[in-house]
């Protein structure tokens, strides 16, 4: 399965990466380079378990308020600044679920469902896709986000174990069992 | 279990649209709201933790310095009190060296002298300056000014001339120090006196009774106090004692 170019730099990236991480931390009105990197990204993410478009790009500038203030903070650890920023993403998406600003959603698009369904080796029929389309939204919060990010979002299980801070063997496993369990649901 | 809204094969939204919603301003105005007091910020901690600190080592300094002084001023008392007990050696020797220069001193004088002999030797020296014996604190003592023993004409113990007892000048330390009050103590031919004076001068009535009693009697001088003229510091001083002689 090809994943997500986005997320994996090369080194000399990286090193780019922390001088703007540095400049910002000096001075956070040079945070503006960061921010311009990766709104849309960030954005994308939160867009895609939100069915409000206007409380997505308002949840999106409370990401990078929260990371300017929390960037003193921030310690390189070998990953991308943006997987801190999916970390913060994730937290304020919670936030705007809780205070009822939000419906949890689950973007799919059909040849997401195909994919799957090849996975668990089963019919591409019309009937086997609104069955798995349903069985989504019966999954738990965990078991959705990892299999959204696997499958919708085709995230490496490096990036993936990176923003729900676990390992990449660990979100492999857990990501398997997620789809076990979507199975089981779409077999009963 | 809590409804996920599933939504399929959502309107995608290019890359444009998103770019022309970003506003680095809004973020930066949100960033600003969100920063604490300024009584929250670590600078403010560290402001208030340095005055504060500055403050108790000015009020240190400031303490040991008039210590400092105390100090030198007792050791005053105590450099007076090894004046008074120099050995009559010395009072010999003082002596001898008068006989020495006798050629060269006035009819009036010479007498003076001669008299002097027979009596408590005047000690004329000036004392040691005590900033030896109690430097520990170098910058401090540096500030001190110069404070030696009250005298009356250069007479810091001992035999006195009346001419230079009765001196409108009274009792002087440096030109830095004024005399403020003293107590004065002596018996008279009569009955024994003490009283309080302001000011360094010797009275004219304690001069006129002394000379007309016509014995030599010792004058305490005690509860010498001043203040310097160039920093306004109070200073206290230790007692000493004159004969007054004709």
């Amino acid at each position: 399965m090809a994943v997500n170019p986005v997320y994996h730099q090369t080194d000399d990236r990286l090193q780019d990466e922390m001088m703007l991480i540095r400049r910002a931390k000096e001075d956070p009105e040079r945070f503006g380079p960061l921010y311009t990197k990766y709104h849309e990204q960030i954005f994308r993410y939160i867009y895609q378990r939100m069915d409000d478009e206007d409380l997505a790009f308002d949840v999106t500038s409370q990401v990078f308020i929260k990371a300017m203030k929390n960037l003193h903070k921030y310690e390189y650890r070998g990953v991308p600044f943006s997987s801190w920023l999916y970390r913060i993403a994730k937290s304020e998406l919670y936030q705007a679920f809780r205070d009822r600003k939000a419906r949890k959603t689950v973007s799919v698009e059909s040849m997401h469902l195909f994919e799957m369904i090849e996975e668990m080796e089963e019919d591409d029929s019309s009937g086997n896709k609104k069955k798995l389309f349903r069985c989504l939204s019966l999954l738990k919060d965990d078991d959705l986000q990892l299999i959204e990010m696997r499958y919708f979002e085709k995230r490496s299980y490096r990036e993936i174990g990176e923003i729900v801070e676990i390992t990449e063997n660990n979100a492999k496993v857990r990501t398997f069992r997620a789809l076990e369990r979507l199975k089981k649901l779409f077999m009963k | 279990m809590e409804k996920i809204n599933t939504i399929l094969d959502r309107k995608p939204i290019n890359s444009e649209y998103i770019n022309s919603k970003q506003d680095f301003n809004k973020v930066k105005n949100g960033f600003k709201k969100l920063k604490p007091p300024v009584f929250k910020q670590t600078w403010f901690y560290g402001a208030v933790g340095m005055a504060a600190v500055a403050m108790v080592f000015i009020a240190v300094s400031l303490t040991s310095a008039d210590d400092d002084k105390e100090m030198i001023a007792s050791a005053d008392v105590k450099n007076e009190t090894l004046l008074e007990q120099e050995p009559p050696e010395k009072n010999a020797v003082l002596a001898a060296d008068l006989s020495d220069q006798e050629e060269d001193v006035p009819e009036v004088e010479r007498v003076l002298a001669k008299s002097t002999i027979e009596k408590p030797a005047p000690i004329t020296e000036k004392p040691p300056t005590v900033e030896r014996r109690v430097v520990e604190k170098p910058s401090l003592i540096r500030e001190t000014p110069k404070i030696t023993q009250p005298h009356i004409a250069g007479v810091f113990g001992g035999a006195i001339a009346f001419v230079d007892f009765c001196d409108p000048a009274g009792i002087q330390v440096n030109k830095d120090i004024a005399i403020v009050e003293y107590t004065i103590h002596y018996m008279s031919c009569t009955q024994d006196v003490t009283f309080k004076m302001r000011g360094g001068k010797i009275p004219l009535g304690v001069c006129n009774e002394l000379r007309n009693c016509g014995e030599q009697i010792e004058i305490d001088f005690r509860n010498v106090k001043g203040y310097n003229k160039n920093t306004g510091k109070a200073v206290a001083f230790g007692n000493f004692s004159l004969v007054p002689v004709l």
